[in-house]
């Protein structure tokens, strides 16, 4: 059998490089000129077909009137080719005319090549689930980094921000999170370079040639220990042969907020003001002139205005490729400038490529990749506090929202505080110009790739890539912002820091690969592997106090106290062996099988290496013949798919008990000396995440390749997660990782593609998908019933749960007190005083009985015991969406196009902290408020839902009343362009000039009252949909212009 | 043939290269099988030990006025802890009760580590046994901390095996078995540690400390609510052992030994065991500094005067305290300020009728040294045990104890009285008329000990733990509770009202943190929470 198989690998060897043959030494006489027409089946001229002269590079393009004339001699052959009509080749013969008639390719299809992950493969003999998106569509939303635009793109693919602050990466998950405390974001593969922490800036959109997405286990395994998460294959474009081809394009545009806040106006403020705390009587009224009919017409100061501004955008990109037989290239350059809505934010990006491939000899080619990225995004988090002690005044927008709308007599608008020992109320416009933040983020990846066809079908593939990611993060905080202000508790004065962290990552891969076709009814390739990865990461930073002269800034920092120094090292390594084999008969029927074993350095020995195998079967039951009599069935395929995949994302030493030296203690008043303490206890059994998925799909192509449907169904289950869980403070560790729990993901997934109208210049293509995912948490640690979890929000909050992962139930669901709206009247009893006491029946909010009042907030008391308190909460909101999805569409008449998209998702709650403290104060401060609490419980107005000042019951509790449904629908983007006539374009000695419009967060429909319902400024998949001090998202105009030479 | 021969040659090679590969170093981090193995490693990791009492939750900050343990004769005023334990308004989530445990079973893990370790390095044996020693007493003065708070505790004697649950999830001991080991871990360290001459400084662990804090120990187990009056006999016996060392002394002025802490001077005659503060948190040692006169000082909150000495005020004297004292006891106007501080840092006198305002004035900032003064730290020490304590407490265990002669009790008036002459100023070791208590029965020399302890120790966050161990937390409580004005709205007062209003009967004990309750379900929560 072995014999046979190499006796079969010497005769290809021999037989083939003899193919080409005939066309190198064939007889070639004096060329004469043939002409001629080429229409398609209705008659219609086919402008722009191809006229190639087979063997040469003598060509030329079918003119408007759909004619050609070429030279070619006799033995030559004409070759006719047209996108989306089956190619014709004509041997010229004695004949000068050649007329043509194209077909049009029903079987286009067959011939898409899609990524798979350690090679390629025809997309109808694919047995997995493998999306690709529609880059043409991608391009044409105005915005920073491709990740932006993907959102709604693909059924399954999640993607979403946690606030709109420009440069901010997305969050991408893939058919729902596995993991509950380890990151779930997909493993990304550029241009064959494996890369777990991917910053998705480093490359451009407009670079990208295909985005592929791998989503069930029999596609993700060849990745095995780092597929659990799905894969996102890039890969870049190459040059081709051909002479140099320059493209610009560019745009600019401008941004502003898509929504702000109502607040109350100057008079409402103070009559709340005054209502809140009559004591206020003295601030705002006693001044000469202050009247409450002179604050009804005060002008006050809109701090919003101030804050937000319409800020300009514009991008540019420059490429050129080119090449010939031997070299082909492709460069690139690109620059984005973003300037944030928020003042003092923005982002600034520049990047450049440089691709080359090469033919070394018949047999050996190289390509060579170098990509460099430089990105700088400023500006503070908006979502972020600056200090511990009343953390929820510290935030940006509180500060925004918060300051008084009025105009004091004694204070003009320039100091920071109005009280400077309450650092709850600041001005925010002072602050936010001073602060200083930015984050440098820059890029280096280069990869190199060697093929050489040994014989003919076995190919080796040798890959080595080399990336560095430097992330250098900045802060200034001089005497006007709120960390560096001398005020009481800033124990650093004016202050600085800075941190350099770099991540190098190395792999080598070698692949082998051989493909055989028999009869013309086996087909099968062969691919194993072995590889190598490795990262080293270094973390370096220092920090100084009481900077003596601010002016200076950074350079400043060196003349401070030092407070603080970190250095970090660490490193991981991977190693892997891979095999995958494709058989298929007929194209019918398809078979897959793959497996990888990994070693990870991150386990212990012992636990080192895990084996992800996964198999796939798919029936192209569109060929069959039974199916043939359903004329309007151009092609069906069933597939289906079990396999097994790992996540390893834990740190590089998780397993390791260790020690740390971070803390000091000193004897006789000495400098202290070094306290050497317990840091992670270390879990040396720690293994692999493993996630099973069983895929169901089906692919149907109808009615003239018009309707294309795609539809998934899904079930993952996660077992051994690894959590990094919460110990008991006794064991003097606080959390450690463990292997517990089982997490399950079902999902269904739709999308369809049409074809809506197609006349001779108008046509109408839509794109749709919709995602379902359900998760479910089917066990946790040994004998837990629930993991709670609580947000970094503030002091009163900070431990108060706010989600609740419940065995049975989905990984996070919102937790907390169900509202009940007010008490009234009837809730009490008027006592001899005349005092309201409230009624015996009737539960307290958790204050004390005595002092509840009509119109303080009313909670549901969940187990009647009278008391409302933590054994009443109960689960107040679903966390996580139904469906999401995207509606694209693209419409063409001649050279003009409008492409619409719209996404939206549906069923998921918000947690609206801001207006905990806009609506009602619940710390009562003297702050301002929303709109929408002039609405409030009054005697007069004894039916409002909205409790009176003061009657917020006790501090840190989170409820349902400021739960709220997040589902929107979201016109997202709009793109309308217009192509230049070609003869006009030539006339200019231009190739294509394109100029076109497009807005991006256009219109938004949705029920939630805060700034933006896409949100989630605590973002994790055990903490999803909390609002606080979100940035604002940003409404995009742009104009560009696309000129290729 | 060969080719593929080749190509499966190299593979291999790569691979048995490449085993090595995974076998990767950590760098950062220091691994515990390779530390402990000399002689400073073992006393870098003894630092660790020590460094739990300068914690925020502990000492350092929190425990500072902020937690409700001067009772009756001190309460908070510090908004920002409204509805904390500050307030005694109390709840299992509560973030200082939470830190309080963590940090303490914290320090706990630091000195078990320590303990498994220690035999690792070759060294003098008796240099091993002095760093055991301080080990295990630390450990075992962690776990009294932990068990006059919330009674029954786990008693964490040993390191996790590892993380599992079976490993971490330790069940309380009785409280009475947990003092029993206490004082068994105390025992053996006060065969280990130096004698105190031998110290470098207070902060130290010395026999002395060993010794006087095993008195303590005694006398909290002998009272409420273990009950185990046998325990006076031995708490008085701890307490003539440090007396009888001939080595410890009062200091002849109550001020000075304030002043001394505030000064960074050192006393080791009076002040026998104290927690060390370092610098004002700027600078490397971020962890070092205290708040000791910051948090439980005469309030200044002007920050343009860093002359004068930053403080938050948290603590104010009830009248109860200030009536406690006689006229012409110094301790009186040292340890309740008669003065409150204007906005420009001037002496403004109260007056006589107003008591509700006044500080807590024994950790003054004026007296310290290092200028500017820091807004936010202090490098005051803080007392764990004075000389005057171990007097107290042998008298006071001498008037408890069945077993005590008549000569015992003579000794103990005259240790009381010597308390009580330093107080007023006297000479220490001349009978003073007027200030002496004369001999009488034991009953009466308790009574004159549970108020010369007040007195006495004052605002050094004993108070609540001997009132409850004297059974009369609940009772004391509520008799200021109605001594506080009801309609003034100073926010003093609301605070005072509030402090006061909220001390429930379940307050002797703090609930179990319900962090610790949700990972560890054998945990069982104290009564009334």
């Amino acid at each position: 059998m072995k014999n046979m198989l190499l006796k079969g690998l010497c005769l290809c060897a021999f037989l083939l490089p003899g193919y080409g043959s005939p066309l190198l030494w064939g007889q070639n006489p004096r060329p004469a000129t043939v002409t001629g027409e080429v229409r398609d089946e209705a008659g219609n001229p086919l402008v722009g077909t191809a006229v190639l002269v087979e063997g040469t590079n003598k060509g030329q393009t079918v003119g408007a009137d759909g004619k050609y004339a070429i030279e070619a001699g006799a033995g030559q052959t004409l070759v006719f080719s047209m996108l989306g009509y089956v190619t014709e080749e004509v041997r010229v013969g004695n004949r000068t005319r050649i007329d043509v008639t194209l077909k049009e390719d029903s079987k286009m299809i067959e011939s898409v090549v899609v990524e798979i992950g350690y090679g390629n493969q025809r997309l109808v003999d694919v047995t997995g689930t493998v999306s690709r998106v529609k880059m043409e569509d991608m391009v044409k939303a105005p915005v920073a980094s491709f990740d932006q635009a993907l959102q709604g793109r693909l059924a399954g693919v999640s993607v979403t921000s946690s606030d709109g602050t420009p440069g901010a990466e997305m969050d991408i998950v893939i058919r729902g999170a596995n993991s509950l405390t380890q990151s779930n974001s997909p493993l990304y593969v550029v241009d064959g370079f494996p890369i777990e922490d991917f910053s998705s800036a480093a490359v451009n959109t407009a670079d990208i040639a295909s985005l592929t997405v791998l989503k069930d286990a029999s596609a993700t395994a060849i990745y095995g220990s780092r597929g659990a998460n799905g894969v996102i294959i890039i890969e870049t474009n190459k040059g081709e042969a051909g002479k140099p081809k320059v493209t610009y394009n560019g745009t600019v545009g401008f941004q502003e907020v898509t929504k702000r806040m109502e607040l109350m106006t100057p008079y409402e403020f103070v009559v709340y003001q005054i209502e809140r705390a009559p004591s206020n009587l003295d601030r705002y009224l006693t001044r000469p002139g202050r009247t409450l009919d002179f604050y009804r017409t005060h002008e006050g100061i809109d701090w919003q205005d101030r804050l937000f501004r319409s800020a300009l955008m514009h991008t540019h990109n420059v490429s050129v490729s080119g090449g010939n037989k031997q070299i082909r290239y492709a460069v690139s350059g690109s620059v984005v400038d973003q300037d944030g809505v928020i003042d003092n934010s923005g982002y600034r990006k520049y990047q450049g490529r440089i691709s080359l491939d090469t033919k070394l000899n018949k047999r050996v080619n190289l390509s060579v990749n170098a990509n460099y990225t430089h990105d700088r995004t400023h500006g503070q988090t908006t979502s972020k506090s600056l200090a511990s002690a009343n953390a929820y005044a510290s935030y940006l927008m509180y500060r925004t929202w918060a300051y008084r709308p009025v105009i004091l007599n004694s204070k003009d608008d320039d100091s920071l505080f109005d009280d400077e020992n309450d650092t709850s109320v600041m001005n925010p416009i002072i602050s936010n110009k001073n602060e200083n933040t930015t984050k440098k983020t820059t890029t280096f990846l280069s990869n190199a790739k060697l093929v050489w066809e040994i014989v003919d079908g076995l190919k080796l593939t040798v890959r080595a890539g080399y990336g560095k990611k430097t992330v250098r993060q900045e802060e200034f905080n001089n005497s006007l912002t709120f960390q560096g202000f001398p005020r009481a508790g800033n124990n650093k004065g004016v202050n600085a820091s800075f941190g350099e962290r770099v991540l190098e990552d190395w792999m080598n891969e070698n692949t082998l690969v051989y493909k055989r076709e028999f009869n013309n009814k086996h087909k099968f390739d062969v691919t194993v592997g072995y590889t190598m990865q490795g990262t080293v990461s270094s973390n370096y930073g220092f920090g100084t106090s009481y900077i003596p002269h601010e002016f200076l800034g950074m350079s400043g920092m060196d003349d401070g106290i030092p407070y603080s120094t970190t250095a970090v090292l660490s490193e991981n390594a991977l190693m892997s062996w891979l095999g995958r084999v494709n058989y298929s008969y007929r194209s019918r029927y398809m078979f897959t099988a793959s497996f990888r074993a990994d070693g990870s350095s991150k386990f212990t020995p012992g636990n080192r290496w895990g084996i992800f195998p996964s198999g796939a079967f798919a029936w192209r039951l569109g060929q069959e013949k039974f199916m043939r009599k359903l004329k309007f069935v151009d092609d069906a395929k069933l597939r289906v798919s079990y396999g097994v995949t790992g996540n390893n994302r834990i740190g590089d030493f998780a397993t390791y008990p260790s020690l740390t030296q971070s803390d000091y203690y000193s004897f006789g008043n000495g400098t202290p000396s070094e306290a050497v303490v317990p840091n992670n206890l270390g879990n040396k059994d720690l293994t692999w995440e493993s996630t099973e998925q069983i895929d169901l799909g089906l692919d149907l192509s109808l009615f003239g390749n018009r309707v294309n449907l795609t539809a998934d169904l899904y079930r993952k289950t996660t077992r051994d997660l690894l959590l990094n869980a919460n110990l008991p403070f006794t064991s003097g560790y606080s959390s450690v990782y463990k292997n517990v729990g089982k997490v399950r993901n079902d999902g269904l997934e739709l999308s369809l593609s049409t074809v809506n109208v197609k006349t001779r210049d108008f046509e109408w293509t839509s794109d749709f998908n919709i995602s379902f995912n359900r998760n479910r948490v089917m066990a946790l640690a040994e004998g837990q019933e629930s993991l709670l979890s609580t947000v970094a929000f503030t002091t009163d909050f900070n431990s108060t749960p706010l989600y609740i992962a419940r065995v049975g139930g989905p990984m996070a669901a919102f937790y907390g007190i169900a509202w009940d709206g007010v008490y009234g009247y009837d809730d009490f009893e008027v006592d001899a005083t005349g005092a309201y006491v409230l009624k015996k029946s009737v539960p307290t909010n958790g204050n004390a009985r005595e002092t509840i009042q009509p119109g303080d907030i009313k909670y549901a008391d969940q187990n009647g015991d009278g008391v409302v308190n933590d054994q009443d909460m109960v689960i107040i909101g679903r966390a996580t969406p139904i469906h999401t999805g995207g509606f694209n569409n693209n419409f063409t008449y001649k050279g003009l196009s409008l492409n619409i998209f719209f996404q939206w998702s549906y069923g998921n709650d918000i947690m609206n902290a801001n207006r905990i403290i806009f609506e009602g104060n619940y710390n009562g401060k003297n702050i301002n408020q929303f709109r929408s609490y002039v609405d409030h419980w009054t005697p007069e107005n004894p039916t409002s839902r909205n409790f009176r000042p003061g009657g917020q019951g006790p501090r840190g509790v989170y409820s349902s009343r400021t739960i709220e449904d997040g589902s929107f629908l979201r016109l997202k983007t709009v793109q309308l362009s217009y192509t230049l006539p070609e003869k006009w374009v030539r006339r200019i000695h231009l190739h294509n000039v394109q100029i076109f419009v497009s807005g991006q967060n256009l219109w938004t429909w949705t029920r939630y009252s805060g700034l933006d319902p896409e949100v989630s400024t605590r973002n994790s998949a055990l903490t999803p949909g909390y609002d606080y001090s979100a940035y604002a998202r940003n409404r995009t105009y742009m104009a560009g212009l696309k000129i290729a030479f | 043939m060969k080719k593929v021969q080749h190509i499966l040659l190299c593979a291999s090679l790569l691979l048995a290269d490449a085993c090595s590969l995974l076998d990767t170093e950590s760098q950062d981090f220091i691994d515990p099988k390779k530390y402990y193995k000399t002689e400073e490693q073992l006393q870098s990791a003894l630092n660790g030990v020590y460094a739990t009492l300068a914690q925020t939750s502990l000492y350092g900050a929190m425990m500072l006025g902020r937690m409700g343990l001067s009772a009756d004769i001190g309460y908070e005023a510090y908004t920002v802890d409204e509805g904390t334990v500050g307030y005694y308004d109390v709840n299992p989530a509560d973030s200082k009760i939470r830190n309080y445990w963590r940090d303490l079973y914290d320090g706990i893990g630091r000195a078990n580590l320590l303990l498994e370790n220690i035999g690792n390095p070759e060294m003098d044996e008796a240099d091993r046994d002095n760093i055991r020693g301080q080990a295990l007493f630390l450990r075992a003065y962690y776990h009294f901390l932990l068990t006059t708070r919330f009674g029954d505790v786990p008693l964490v004697l040993h390191t996790p095996a590892s993380g599992k649950l079976s490993d971490v999830r330790i069940p309380q001991t009785s409280q009475r078995e947990v003092y029993l080991k206490i004082i068994e871990d105390m025992e053996t360290a006060a065969g280990q540690v130096k004698p105190i001459g031998e110290v470098e400084c207070g902060g130290r662990i010395s026999q002395s400390a060993v010794w006087g804090i095993l008195a303590r120990v005694c006398l909290y187990m002998a009272g409420e609510p273990v009950n185990e009056p046998g325990m006076y006999a031995k708490a008085k016996e701890y307490a003539a052992k440090v007396i009888g060392t001939g080595y410890h002394a009062l200091n002849p002025s109550y001020q000075q030994v304030f002043i001394n802490y505030i000064q960074d001077k050192y006393d080791t005659r009076e002040s026998i065991f104290e927690v060390e503060f370092y610098g004002n948190n700027v600078g490397t040692y971020s962890t070092t500094a205290g708040q000791v006169g910051r948090n439980n000082g005469i309030k200044f909150t002007n920050t343009d005067m860093p002359e004068v000495g930053y403080s938050i005020g948290s603590i104010r004297a009830t009248p109860y305290f200030f009536q406690l004292f006689e006229e012409d006891d110094e301790r009186r106007d040292w340890s309740i300020a008669n003065y409150t501080l204007s906005d420009n840092g001037e002496k403004e006198t109260v007056s006589a009728n107003n008591m509700w305002i006044r500080f807590c004035g024994k950790f003054r900032r004026e007296y310290e040294l290092i200028t500017p003064k820091s807004t936010t730290h202090t490098s005051t020490n803080f007392p764990l045990l004075r000389y005057s304590d171990v007097l107290l407490m042998y008298a006071e265990a001498v008037a408890a104890d069945a077993g005590s002669d008549a000569t015992e009790l003579t000794a103990a008036y005259e240790h009381l009285n010597k308390v009580r002459r330093r107080g007023y100023g006297r000479d220490l070791n001349a009978p003073a008329e007027g200030v002496d208590l004369p001999v009488e029965g034991a009953v009466s020399l308790l009574e004159a000990v549970k108020d010369e302890r007040a007195r006495e120790l004052g605002h050094e966050l004993l108070r609540k733990d001997d009132l409850i161990r004297w059974g009369e937390f609940y009772d004391r409580m509520q008799s200021i509770r109605s001594t506080v004005p009801q309609t003034y709205t100073s926010n003093y007062y609301v605070a005072a009202r509030l402090y006061y209003g909220n001390v429930q009967r379940r307050d002797v004990l703090w609930p179990i943190p319900t962090y610790e309750l949700s990972v560890n379900p054998y945990l069982v929560q104290n009564n009334g929470w």
